[in-house]
């Protein structure tokens, strides 16, 4: 198919999406104003109820009906503006075919290789490398799905995705501070684009879309950039720069300096969860450096066991040996006595 | 006369505006964007980059698109 045939095919689709798009907007019409048509509705209810309560004397039934009148009242004010906003909001020009034509002319013109993808209804260009901050994010691409336009009211049609990412360390999912499985989150553009959109402006879209890739909002990102590259800690996910990285090998993992220690003994880095504590000392201390006492079993540092027995043990059976001789020394003195 | 213009910054507008003769895209911008930097924004007239002197003609298509839009989360 030549390049122009698919041109026109593409025109022809976003010329049909934008047709039923601009049928849409007479059609939500009467659901925005459904409401505010059975409030006025209650309103004239109440207003009836009340004066036949009133006609009857019926004074508790007016007084019940007076408050669900001034409720419906309370109401109005906020569904005649939500009305009317709606009513306000310009129901934009199809644009024609050559107008669409020339979208693409010039789309080529800005960026170069803009792909046609006839068999999935997508438009897609390639933007340049985009550098945020001394941080390369790579090249993006921007694929507008054109059977997505009618609902773009609704959902964004397109997508962000990175070609070369180079993701945030917390987050695979989050390959620019704006984007994040590959959804761009428009922040400032998002009116502008929406218009662009409805209007057929394509050439604008992407513009737009693409100066946002290449904006830095401090204030707003999925990750900062601040925090973009370095390893997360295994335990809190806390994100460390290559410095202040902690190393295990005991579970061949990176920690924080707070998820983190060293053996007493072999003065090796230790997670906090590998380390285990001495129980005589208790001491911070790896597996490899932990040894069991042969008599109770506990788990000792090296200083704290001799010959297999920890320092509990040693002791017990010091004030052992001290009772034995004492009990001894006391036998000996009866039997010379 | 008159000229389509379509400003992409903020809410974004598009429409039509009387403008006099001889204006060029220069001082179109200027009275449009008065606190704002041309260098800052795509400047397009039917869809071409112009010289900024270049002057305005009936029917002409001026586009005005932001270099920086703030993204979000």
């Amino acid at each position: 198919m030549n390049a122009l045939r698919k041109q026109i095919r593409f025109a022809n689709q976003i010329l049909k999406a934008l047709s039923r798009q601009h049928h849409n907007r007479y059609d939500e019409i009467p659901a925005k104003t459904q409401t505010l048509t059975e409030k006025l509705h209650e309103v004239s209810v109440e207003t009836g109820r009340i004066q036949k309560a009133n006609d009857h004397h019926w004074f508790y039934a007016a007084a019940k009906s007076k408050a669900r009148l001034e409720r419906a009242l309370s109401d109005l004010p906020h569904l005649i503006r939500h009305a009317k906003e709606t009513l306000a909001r310009p129901v934009n020009k199809v644009p024609t075919l050559r107008d669409l034509i020339a979208e693409f002319t010039q789309l080529e013109a800005e960026f170069g290789d803009v792909v046609f993808d006839v068999e999935n209804s997508i438009i897609s260009i390639t933007t340049e490398s985009i550098e945020l901050d001394d941080t390369c994010l790579g090249e993006f691409k921007i694929e507008l799905h054109i059977d997505k336009l009618t609902e773009s009211h609704r959902m964004a049609p397109y997508y962000v995705i990175a070609l070369d990412p180079h993701p945030a360390a917390s987050s695979s999912d989050v390959t620019h501070p704006h984007v994040s499985n590959d959804i761009l989150c428009e922040g400032d553009g998002h009116t502008a684009i929406c218009m662009a959109l409805e209007q057929g402006r394509i050439c604008d879209f992407f513009n737009m879309i693409e100066s946002i890739l290449n904006t830095y909002n401090p204030d707003s990102p999925y990750v900062p950039l601040s925090e973009w590259t370095g390893r997360p800690c295994y335990d809190c996910g806390y994100i460390c720069d290559n410095e202040s990285s902690y190393y295990c090998s005991c579970c061949d993992q990176d920690f924080c300096e707070s998820c983190s220690s060293y053996c007493r003994m072999c003065e090796e880095t230790v997670c906090l969860g590998c380390g285990s504590q001495c129980e005589c000392c208790e001491s911070l201390i790896c597996k490899h450096c932990v040894q069991q006492c042969s008599e109770c079993g506990r788990y000792c540092c090296d200083q704290c066991l001799e010959n297999g027995i920890c320092n509990f043990c040693q002791e017990e059976r010091q004030e052992n040996e001290e009772e034995t001789e004492t009990i001894e020394s006391e036998n000996e003195y009866r039997t010379a006595g | 006369m008159r000229i389509l213009y379509v400003n992409n910054q903020g809410g974004g507008f598009a429409d039509y505006v009387q403008i006099e003769e001889g204006k060029t895209v220069e001082q179109f911008f200027k009275d449009k964007m008065p606190s704002e930097v041309s260098t800052d924004y795509l400047i397009r007239v039917n869809r071409q980059p112009v010289p900024r002197d270049y002057v305005l003609q009936e029917g002409d298509r001026v586009t005005v698109t932001p270099t920086k839009i703030e993204g979000a989360r």
